[in-house]
């Protein structure tokens, strides 16, 4: 089953689908908060147009709308997520929501000063590299969620820097490391 | 059938990782003595945040043989558990040996994750464990046998075609290759060993009569003869 299709649970400390021990994934959940502060800030360090792909709990994109910014497109494939995404969005002028596949609706978006990529089950990864040359203005900020436990990425992205940051994940199943390497890489 | 229960089992989480390596070598969680169903032996590939990444399980069992080290022949042994319908078909596991828990005496740490597992030495054939309530036996080989002469046989049981051959999974999204459901005292059942144990017995030339050639000694089988005549 497509993520898109999982029925997910939101509660006040995260998102998750599957019930039993052996099949539950956590999407994303609030312990994640520095890590979320600090990509919003790399993104947002040039100010201008900010593209957030994933909203996940909106943690991020409370973070983002915090800094001065002219414009937040938010890219949201679930449609669970979709729905809370549009009520976050409510009395926000500046924020675009297109719902979809980021890479379904690439075309019909923009070129961006600060990029944040933090989607969840996203059979079109491997396009993003590419993808990010067509997104990004001159000097554009980009970051995205690094499942690796060093200064390395998944995505093939060379001259990248990281941020080490200090972290004490409770018992979940997609991050268990002490320290997670914040990306950073300037277009 | 002598059966002798796990003096400790249970299983290490490892720690889930974009990097196949580190998932596969780094411990993450361990829990001793499971007190209800648990899911101890799994890979497991998602394609979640930032993509694919990995989780492995593996379950440990030590086994307290000091009373056959010595003065037995030890065949049919056999590793015993009990699986429930949560399995996962097809897919398929393997004994190995393991390094762990001591004297049968020890509780699992995070560290025993990898460097206490010997995949070079298998203890059985890769097996499937089923999709269905049931008690599965597998047979240990003659590799796991020589472990009584130590006192303890210590075994893994690790997923068979990725985590035991080493193979990077495929990047499916929310795939699950293989787990055993171990009930435990939920229903009051410890995994557990059972083999056949045939006393040596006696194991001397008997008036320029080579051991090997006798089978008994007045209608009592050597097996069954510690001493003749004191000796």
């Amino acid at each position: 089953m497509a993520y898109k299709d999982e029925t997910l649970i939101f509660t006040e400390n995260e998102i998750y689908f599957g019930e039993a021990e052996h099949d539950r994934e956590e999407v994303m959940m609030d312990w994640e908060d520095s890590i979320m502060e600090a990509s919003a800030n790399y993104v947002c360090e040039n100010g201008g147009d900010i593209l957030e792909i994933g909203f996940g709990m909106g943690i991020s994109a409370n973070y983002i709308q915090a800094n001065n910014i002219n414009s937040h497109t938010i890219v949201e494939i679930h449609p669970d997520v979709l729905n809370k995404a549009y009520t976050w969005a409510e009395g926000k002028s500046n924020v675009n929501i297109m719902a979809g596949d980021w890479y379904t609706v690439k075309d019909s978006l923009s070129t961006y000063d600060g990029i944040f990529y933090d989607a969840f089950g996203d059979t079109n990864l491997s396009h993003l590299k590419d993808a990010l040359d067509n997104l990004t203005k001159s000097g554009c900020k980009v970051t995205w969620w690094n499942n690796l436990s060093e200064e390395n990425n998944s995505l093939g992205i060379s001259e990248v820097t990281y941020e080490k940051i200090a972290i004490n994940p409770p018992a979940n199943t997609y991050f268990n490391h002490e320290y997670y390497y914040l990306p950073k890489k300037e277009y | 059938m002598p059966t002798v229960n796990a003096g400790k089992y249970g299983y290490i989480v490892g720690t889930v990782d974009g990097s196949w390596t580190t998932a596969r070598t780094s411990g993450n969680t361990a829990y001793n003595q499971p007190p209800t169903n648990f899911y101890p032996t799994q890979v497991r590939v998602t394609t979640g945040r930032g993509g694919t990444s990995y989780w492995v399980r593996r379950f440990f069992a030590a086994f307290d043989v000091s009373a056959y080290a010595s003065g037995y022949t030890i065949s049919d042994l056999t590793f015993n558990f009990r699986s429930d319908d949560a399995g996962a078909g097809s897919v398929g596991g393997i004994v190995v040996k393991s390094t762990a828990q001591g004297d049968a005496d020890t509780d699992l740490s995070t560290s025993d994750f990898y460097s206490d597992v010997d995949f070079s030495t298998s203890y059985s054939s890769n097996f499937n464990w089923p999709d269905s309530d049931s008690d599965i036996e597998v047979d240990l080989n003659s590799t796991a046998v020589t472990q009584f002469s130590n006192s303890y046989l210590r075994i893994a049981v690790v997923e068979y075609e990725y985590d035991y051959e080493n193979t990077t999974p495929g990047g499916i999204a929310f795939n699950n290759y293989g787990y055993m459901n171990a009930q435990v005292s939920q229903s009051g059942f410890t995994p557990y060993i059972s083999f056949t144990a045939v006393a040596s017995g006696y194991g001397n030339d008997i008036v320029g009569v080579s051991s090997s050639n006798i089978g008994e000694v007045i209608n009592v089988a050597s097996a069954n003869i510690g001493k003749v005549i004191g000796v």
